[in-house]
């Protein structure tokens, strides 16, 4: 989704999104299946019905509905990429002459459409299915992440995504719990960032937390998992670093993640760029050179059906950084990989 | 073994990308701020010295021989990945952080 986000800021493209009313009603129910009517059929109370249409709860529902929507996709002249079923791809003309791919994306009843002219492909959604009216337009939300238009340092404005709905939930359920467990206590409103600098969690000798205390900790671990991947890199590192520690907790660490709840709220409102500007790169730091005696006439695998490439090309760079022996118990390292589309954060990564 | 790391996501990306018919302009540009690591991966005269990790430096420079990514030294004071790696201190924390993630109050249109 970031990378389709990237692509239409390239390319100047618009972003309109919509969403399918009852959605799985749409499509017939590929299996044989009845039932006795219940209380909430009316007078056809104890009659035996069978399901024609794909309802919430049955087990094929989604493959059916995916079977009808994909068809209705295909129709409008878009192909799958193999590579991600749900998005799809159909070849265009901005009114210019420049060719370039339109990107359509599905997630269940969500759609996401990327094209110079995204308002008519949605028109032609609206014949088939019954669109929330709410939902339709430039997207605010997707899968969790707030999506609105932003300006970077440089005055470019484009679409980003950010955690904040999602965070300030979570710090209110956060604040929810530590009342419930003790009268009065509440995240600190100091946290300047999430670990202080020389923090150790190897070294922590507190006590170990019970049964309750574990579940707990299990809990944060994977709200403030969420919020990373909806874009809070800055706390990758530290909920990387306290969550090896998810099978036996000890005191000390469950502390630490409320300071890192303590941080989030205190930092609440920051947001991820889908820059497409081209990065500054220092040919300098690259040198060229002649590997053929070693490895021959190697080349870049290509994936089968490979389309034409069309539109403005992107450029990958990536930092990539390694803590020697970090940890001073067990030395282990810790490596951290961040890639970037353009000027845009793709994808985070951090392995110990 | 970092390195190994980075070569194993950098070739899912232009796969994904390709089948989306985005063009890619270039090779990978990886920083990183260790001189070994860039040396052992940039130029075919080093010599190795741990035994240990032939697979790894044989995949990466492989990678770099197809043109799929090329490694750089990256200047350690900016590097970004400092950022996935070690605990800063606030004021530098916040200026790796500042071209990442933009506050909400000053940038923001809108929405």
């Amino acid at each position: 989704m970031r990378i389709a986000f990237l692509i239409a800021a390239l390319n100047e493209l618009d972003v309109q999104a919509c969403n399918v009313t009852n959605a799985f009603l749409n499509a017939p129910f590929c299996e044989k299946i009845w039932f006795e009517g219940g209380a909430e059929c009316g007078e056809d109370r104890d009659k035996v019905m069978i399901i024609k249409r794909a309802l919430y709860g049955l087990r094929s529902s989604d493959a059916a509905w995916r079977n009808v929507l994909a068809q209705t996709i295909e129709e409008m002249g878009f192909t799958s990429t193999v590579v991600d079923p749900n998005v799809w791809r159909r070849r265009a003309a901005k009114p210019s002459g420049e060719e370039y791919y339109e990107v359509l994306l599905v997630f269940v009843d969500d759609i996401l459409i990327i094209s110079h002219d995204a308002v008519n492909h949605i028109d032609a959604l609206k014949q088939v299915y019954a669109l929330k009216q709410e939902s339709v337009g430039p997207p605010t939300m997707y899968l969790g992440a707030d999506v609105l238009k932003m300006q970077t340092a440089s005055g470019e404005v484009c679409w980003g995504m950010s955690s904040n709905t999602y965070v300030k939930s979570a710090v209110g359920i956060v604040r929810d719990l530590l009342r419930h467990d003790e009268e009065g206590k509440d995240l600190k409103t100091t946290a300047k960032q999430p670990l202080p600098t020389s923090y150790k969690p190897e070294t922590n000798v507190s006590q170990e937390l019970n049964g309750d205390g574990i579940s707990r900790y299990l809990q944060l671990i994977g709200m403030l998992r969420w919020a990373i991947e909806l874009g809070r890199i800055d706390t990758d590192l530290e909920v990387a670093m306290m969550a090896p520690y998810s099978a036996s907790p000890r005191v000390g660490h469950i502390e630490v993640l409320y300071n890192i709840f303590s941080y989030l709220m205190m930092h609440d409102e920051l947001a991820l760029a889908s820059d497409a500007t081209k990065p500054d790169i220092d040919e300098s730091a690259f040198h060229e050179v002649d590997w053929k005696d070693f490895y021959g006439e190697v080349e870049e695998e290509l994936p089968p059906e490979m389309p034409e490439p069309l539109g403005r090309p992107v450029t990958i760079s990536c930092f990539v950084d390694a803590n020697h022996a970090g940890n001073v118990v067990s030395r282990q390292s810790h490596s951290g990989v961040l890639k970037f589309l353009m000027n845009a954060p793709i994808i985070w990564f951090f392995k110990q | 073994m970092a390195a190994r790391i980075v070569r194993d996501l950098i070739v899912l990306l232009p796969i994904k990308l390709r089948m989306f018919g985005c063009p890619i302009d270039g090779p990978a540009n990886v920083f990183c701020d260790n001189q070994g690591v860039v040396k052992n991966a940039s130029l075919p005269e080093s010599t190795l010295s741990k035994k240990h990790n032939a697979i790894n430096y044989h995949v990466v420079c492989e990678a770099a021989a197809a043109g799929i990514l090329r490694f750089g030294k990256g200047d350690g004071e900016t590097n970004l990945a400092d950022l996935l790696t070690k605990i800063l201190p606030v004021p530098r924390r916040k200026l790796l952080l500042g071209s990442i993630l933009y506050r909400r109050m000053k940038k923001f249109l809108g929405v």
